[in-house]
């Protein structure tokens, strides 16, 4: 899990260039050089399933654009907990992807592809976590690219976004009860 | 091949130890050997192919004297054992072959004495070559002798030279002879030498990389292009960089002018205007950095932000599962059963030890996966919790400081539009003055440009630079296929000489076998006439079998004979003639003939035909031959005689010769 290339193709491709710096050789940076809110590809790869999550998006791969990204397996490895940890949280509260709670548990926890039914759960499970990934990309593109037209714009929306999600999850209280939890 | 000499010891029902001289006198070529029947005359040509090939062709496998076996106790040991000496390519050889055989039991069966040897003897074999100097011996390694008697004689072609009575009419009738005449005119040498140069071809062939030619030529290509565009740059930018010398110069020429104005007010706000502009630098610089800052703030795990609505729900519903499950079994903290996985793939603990399935230590790291999550809920809530507190710690402000980081950037941006507006400000004091006022606006002016031209400049420096760095691209991929098509080139090369090499050989090789061919038919048809008394021609195929020219009828054993024996001394003839042979081409090579009984198919008449050729087309002829075929035969015969032996067996008190006691004498 998270150990191989990552790649995507089409309309995605493109918001997920929109969104982060481009290191490296990219044929097409002059149509994306528009103002980054993330710094890698990876950064944008960790969060956005959880924003595709929050906002309720799912995304599936759209080729009707041509585009192309990808990121090579030794990048991930480096950020491979991070990954896991993300990917554990959505298992355990994707209601939709899987409505039995035990079931739930349990491929929270399943990271040993020793055999084939553990491993095909975990490729669907990573499934529900790439269409999130894509949604949260979609979330992300509407707020900020097709909102701002230069700095000021991003940086007020960046702004904006973060209060607004702090103030509609009311993550006071929400920062409260975890503590109580994890100081049981 | 001229053979000298061969020992026997013990071998068959040679008792103890025999030897025989060949004679390599050019005229007297001729070795006899003469025997009643069953006195071992076939031995002989058996010693020459046990020795040379390890061929044993006896019915009884059992080497070893029969009277020597028969005295021997449990655990004795005996030795048999056959030495030949012969000169070859002017260098004289021994090769010796033993079989020592171990006596496993002896017991009495009736009044039958059984002896039993070990089945497998030990076997050892030698080969040795004398040097020049006539003294020194050097062993040739045991692993080679094989290969290096089929270089002397190739095993293949050895029943041509060592035969018996009853094999040599079917000589002539063998279905495909083209390999052994080959072999004998060492044809094979250049049949060999022309297929490996095929497969050298072949190999070379498959050496030749043309992928890299398009790359070349598109690199090549891209080269060209940017060279050019290298050179357009470089002008634009030396055109750039007098722009922005000349307005930077003209900015300080009328700074100048207006710092030597007189007006003191003048003087003050330019003062003004000056400490503005940097204060002014300091803070464009300071907003880039603030939006850095944002950024990295924004990027710092946002996923522990985003992710706490579900991070509470997923620890709720632990929390309740834990409940559930009740009792907690402890295990390694941060431990996943893909870790335990990947000790037992690989084979041994982190401590080292083996985790062969099955053994304690492999029981015991299964127990240690049986309490990790997913089958037990306990720790797997406890070990999650660990997680979410270290990833949490560390962003519980993480709104604050993007929300700080987007105030200070306000408060930048203002700053800037103040300090903008104070410029402004102090320009107007400066305008006040008419002279100055047109001086400063000319000024304002050259700034404007000057900045134009700097960010004209920067544009086509990075632009010449990302130039640059395409050339290097293409120059070293250039190189790279350079070095692919040198490869090429020579590889070319290579197959064209052995292509001509190879065509070379192969039509050296068609005209020699066509000599070779032409040539065995004259020497076949011609010696067929000298032994054979009627009037037959003979011709030879494709596949040089002998044939008759005219009508087939029914061939007596003596004819087939005949037929054989004028085969064998034509071909025999033609090697030794060296009817190949060129100045650097050596092909022609001596054999002897080694005979068993070879008139007893053939008529009288025959015998003194036969006679009267074979010594002289052959270098040596060794013969074992019946006392009753040898009187026809030594009238003709005699007078090429250079050695003679009988082979004679011991004879018991009664005078009854004894069967396993035979000598040579």
């Amino acid at each position: 899990m998270f150990d191989k290339d990552f790649r995507i193709t089409g309309k995605h491709a493109n918001y997920w260039k929109d969104l982060c710096e481009l290191a490296g050789n990219v044929p097409d940076r002059e149509q994306h050089a528009n103002f980054k809110i993330f710094s890698a590809y990876i950064d944008a790869y960790i969060v956005c399933p959880l924003i595709g999550y929050q906002y309720d998006r799912k995304g599936v791969i759209d080729n009707s654009e041509e585009g192309n990204a990808g990121m090579l397996a030794e990048v991930i490895s480096k950020r491979r907990q991070e990954l896991k940890y993300v990917y554990q949280i959505l298992m355990l509260v994707d209601e939709e992807s899987e409505p039995d709670e035990d079931k739930r548990l349990y491929r929270a926890f399943t990271f040993s592809e020793e055999n084939t039914e553990d491993k095909q759960l975990i490729e669907e499970n990573i499934k529900v976590f790439n269409s999130y990934f894509l949604g949260g990309l979609e979330v992300l593109h509407e707020q900020f690219v097709e909102q701002c037209h230069d700095d000021d714009d991003y940086l007020k929306t960046m702004f904006d976004f973060v209060r607004r999600f702090y103030e509609e999850q009311d993550s006071e209280a929400i920062k409260d009860g975890i503590e109580k939890i994890l100081n049981q | 091949m001229i053979l000298n000499k061969l020992e026997m010891y013990n071998f068959r029902q040679y008792i103890g130890h025999q030897s025989i001289e060949f004679s390599s006198d050019s005229e007297k070529n001729v070795t006899v050997l003469i025997g009643v029947n069953t006195s071992g005359k076939t031995t002989i040509v058996r010693a020459f192919e046990w020795c040379f090939y390890g061929k044993n062709a006896f019915d009884d496998t059992v080497l070893l004297n029969s009277e020597v076996r028969n005295n021997m106790n449990r655990g004795d040991v005996q030795e048999t054992w056959v030495s030949i000496t012969f000169v070859h390519d002017e260098k004289v050889y021994t090769i010796k072959r033993s079989f020592k055989y171990v006596c496993s039991e002896r017991y009495s069966e009736g009044d039958k004495l059984i002896v039993n040897l070990n089945k497998k003897p030990e076997e050892n074999l030698s080969l040795e070559y004398l040097q020049s100097d006539g003294q020194t011996k050097t062993p040739i390694d045991r692993a080679n002798i094989t290969e290096s008697m089929d270089r002397v004689l190739p095993k293949d072609l050895s029943d041509y030279f060592f035969f018996g009575g009853e094999r040599i009419s079917s000589i002539a009738d063998r279905t495909d002879l083209s390999k052994a005449v080959r072999g004998l005119m060492r044809l094979d040498v250049l049949e060999n030498a022309s297929n490996h140069l095929k497969t050298v071809v072949k190999g070379f062939e498959g050496d030749i990389d043309t992928t890299g030619d398009s790359n070349a030529q598109r690199a090549k290509d891209g080269l060209e292009t940017y060279t050019k565009r290298k050179a357009e740059y470089e002008q634009e930018l030396a055109n750039y960089d007098k722009q922005v010398q000349y307005w930077l110069g003209k900015e300080k020429e009328y700074d100048a002018q207006l710092a030597k104005s007189n007006i003191e007010q003048v003087k003050k706000a330019k003062q003004d205007r000056d400490r503005a502009q940097k204060a002014l630098e300091a803070e464009v610089q300071r907003l880039s950095q603030v939006k850095a800052e944002m950024v990295r703030a924004f990027n710092t795990r946002p996923y522990a932000f985003f992710g706490l609505p579900a991070i509470k729900a997923s620890l709720e519903m632990l929390e309740v599962a834990k409940e559930k499950a009740g009792e907690v079994k402890e295990s390694v903290p941060a431990m996943e059963q893909d870790a335990v996985d990947y000790l037992i793939n690989r084979g041994y603990c982190i401590c080292g030890t083996r985790l062969d399935p099955g053994t304690i230590p492999y029981m015991k790291v299964m127990e240690e996966r049986r309490v990790l999550p997913p089958e037990h809920v306990g720790d797997a809530v406890r070990q999650y919790k660990d997680k979410a507190e270290g990833y949490l710690a560390g962003t519980e402000d993480f709104k604050d400081k993007i929300e700080d980081k987007y105030k200070e950037y306000r408060a930048t941006k203002r700053r800037i539009v103040q300090i903008q507006n104070e410029i402004e400000e102090q320009s107007k004091f400066i305008i006040d003055d008419t002279d100055a006022k047109e001086i400063e606006n000319k000024r304002r002016d050259a700034h404007t440009k000057y900045i134009e031209a700097k960010s004209d400049y920067d544009g086509c420096s990075r632009k010449l630079g990302e130039c640059e760095s395409n050339i290097k691209n293409c120059e070293s991929a250039i190189a790279k296929y350079a070095k692919n098509s040198a490869k090429n080139q020579r590889t070319a090369l290579l197959i064209t000489y052995s292509q001509k090499v190879y065509e070379w050989l192969l039509e050296t090789y068609r005209g020699k076998e066509e000599i070779v061919r032409d040539e065995l038919q004259r020497r076949v048809n011609d010696n067929f006439a000298k032994m054979y008394h009627g009037e037959r021609s003979i011709v030879i195929d494709d596949k040089y079998r002998v044939r008759y020219s005219d009508i087939i009828t029914e061939e007596s054993d003596g004819l087939k004979a005949v037929k054989s024996f004028a085969f064998i001394a034509s071909l025999v003839s033609m090697a030794k003639d060296k009817i190949l042979d060129e100045d650097d081409m050596k092909l022609g090579q001596f054999y002897p003939l080694v005979m068993d009984a070879p008139f007893s198919n053939v008529d009288e008449i025959h015998i003194d035909n036969i006679c009267r050729i074979l010594p002289n087309t052959a270098n040596q002829v060794v013969m074992a031959v019946m006392q009753k075929d040898w009187e026809y035969a030594s009238v003709n015969l005699d007078k090429y005689v250079g050695k003679s032996y009988r082979i004679e067996k011991d004879r018991d008190a009664n005078g009854k010769e004894i069967e396993t006691a035979t000598h040579i004498m």
